[in-house]
């Protein structure tokens, strides 16, 4: 739910002012640029569609109806990287292989814990390649809930569909991701792979 | 106890319950039927759940994303916005007080306006039953009602009877109105001549008798007493006569004097007398020709018993105010007005 500093900002906000707005992007800009960037796989173009993202939030601010301001941006960023992910499958380019190495990069982050860590690079590799292979639908409800933390409330406002839809989706994106990761149980950290060995 | 298989213990977990327990989430299977059913489970149950639990864990490992950049807005950025303000108009609270259309009106108008229809419709109906057992008479003067030639029908009929009686009339009668006709010297004369064909009351008072009946004003130079003389005869036979003032004002016609007889409604009366050779053909067209216009809002043509109302258009009248009600309805409605 939207704080009451949250309101307070949204509502000079939507007086003008654009500091309190700024205040906003600050707490948001990580979520939305790291959406953005696992769902397109493209830094230049995640960087782009986060700014995209807030620059029509503030347009649009008084849309906003309560509730959970989060979700509401998220939803923002949602279509816009819908979009962007059917304007490149008309349009395939080779920018993506390029910034692929952001993406990966990100898996890491830069203090990690000890979990992190065991997160390397080749099983990033590896989840990257089966989100890839996800719908669009499923893969944000997978980053949304098992990434980001985000309840299935609030991933259901970011997704525009029922609490139900929410299930179903990511169900079936849990259920592809599990069988990749079971089928390569040794990219898997040592903590991980010992509770996944009595399978 | 067939069918207790499928909905006890026995019955396996689907990959959505499975997820959904794994979160928590609402609907979720309870832990106690989950691990009632993974205790006698058979099959897969457990492993999936315990790779679904792992996977889970390993995508809430990974790390954060940190923006590379801030993507705080600038002022260039909002620079097309009016004032820099957001678009639109803020959402309004909730309205609290003032008046509100009551749920039932536009119900209650809507209702309203159906039953007057049904009755409308019914008592029509009604009426059609009634008078398919008049006479023909009736019925014809209905329909032609209906159609708007009614007053023509039943006016041509009633001159009829006045040609006849006219046409029966002791010589005085028709020693009025032809000694004027003979007389092809004035204009007033003629005008004379067709005021007396339309109404021999006021033919009896002469060049000032479009004035109504209880104004007289008499020339004594104008109108004979033998011309006078059968006019009385004539008017009770002739009910036009009192549509005779509306062609002028009594106080016009007063303070105009002769000249009120020269009016353009009563020349065209007066071309048609003139074409005749008889009276009494002048007196058949013209009563014809006064009385059709001035059928329909003269109650004396049509009898109180046969009098109906203008069916299809009261019929037409109601669905339209029907069709408007429930649009005014809809509209209230879908703005959102509350009820």
């Amino acid at each position: 739910m939207t704080t009451p500093v949250e309101e307070t900002l949204i509502a000079q906000s939507r007086e003008g002012d654009l500091d309190s707005f700024n205040a906003l992007v600050d707490t948001y800009q990580n979520q939305v640029y790291g959406v953005a960037l696992r769902m397109v796989r493209d830094a230049a173009l995640a960087e782009d569609l986060a700014q995209d993202a807030f620059i029509s939030a503030y347009r649009n601010l008084n849309q906003y109806r309560g509730g959970s301001f989060k979700s509401w941006l998220m939803r923002i960023v949602r279509n816009a990287t819908l979009d962007s992910l059917r304007r490149t499958q008309r349009r395939p380019t080779d920018s993506l292989d390029e910034n692929m190495v952001a993406f990966e990069s990100q898996l890491v982050s830069d203090e990690p814990t000890p979990e992190d860590v065991a997160v390397n690079t080749e099983l990033g590799d590896h989840i990257k390649d089966v989100m890839s292979e996800l719908h669009p639908d499923q893969k944000m409800a997978l980053v949304l809930i098992d990434i980001e933390g985000y309840s299935y409330e609030d991933a259901a406002l970011a997704m525009s569909v029922s609490i139900g839809t929410v299930k179903s989706r990511l169900s079936r994106a849990r259920s592809r991701m599990r069988e990749a990761l079971m089928a390569n149980p040794e990219l898997l950290p040592a903590q991980f792979r010992q509770g996944s060995e009595g399978v | 106890m067939i069918f207790g298989w499928f909905t006890s213990d026995r019955q396996h977990l689907s990959e959505e319950d499975l997820s959904a327990y794994v979160d928590g989430a609402p609907g979720a299977p309870s832990a106690d039927r989950v691990q009632k059913h993974l205790a006698i489970c058979d099959t897969t149950c457990s492993a999936d759940l315990e790779g679904l639990r792992t996977m889970v864990r390993v995508l809430n490992a990974v790390a954060p994303v940190t923006a590379p950049r801030s993507f705080a807005l600038t002022a260039e950025m909002v620079a097309d916005l009016p004032d820099r303000k957001p678009l639109g108009e803020p959402p309004t609270p909730a309205k609290t007080g003032g008046w509100r259309m009551p749920v039932f009106v536009p119900a209650a108008a809507s209702i309203a306006a159906a039953v007057v229809f049904a009755l409308v419709l019914v008592g029509n109906l009604s009426g059609v039953i009634e008078q398919s057992g008049s006479s023909s008479k009736q019925a014809a003067s209905l329909a032609a009602d209906a159609t708007g030639f009614g007053g023509a029908i039943e006016v041509a009929v009633e001159a009829e009877e006045v040609v006849a009686e006219m046409a029966a009339a002791p010589v005085a009668a028709g020693a009025g109105v032809p000694e004027m006709l003979a007389s092809p010297d004035s204009r007033e004369r003629t005008t004379m001549e067709s005021a007396t064909s339309v109404t021999p009351q006021l033919a009896a008072a002469g060049d000032a008798s479009f004035a109504p009946p209880s104004t007289t004003l008499v020339t004594e130079d104008e109108v004979s007493e033998a011309a006078l003389a059968p006019a009385p005869k004539a008017a009770p036979d002739t009910f036009t006569l009192e549509s005779a003032p509306q062609l002028e004002s009594p106080d016009d016609a007063v303070a105009d004097g002769a000249r009120g007889l020269e009016l353009p409604p009563v020349e065209s009366f007066n071309t048609d007398a003139g074409s005749t050779a008889s009276a009494k053909e002048g007196v058949q067209v013209d009563a014809i020709a006064q009385a059709a216009p001035q059928i329909a809002p003269s109650p004396n043509l049509v009898e109180d018993d046969d009098f109906t109302l203008p069916v299809w258009q009261l019929l037409l009248a109601t669905g339209i105010i029907t069709a408007l009600l429930g649009s005014v309805s809809l509209l209230l409605s879908r703005r959102g007005i509350p009820g």
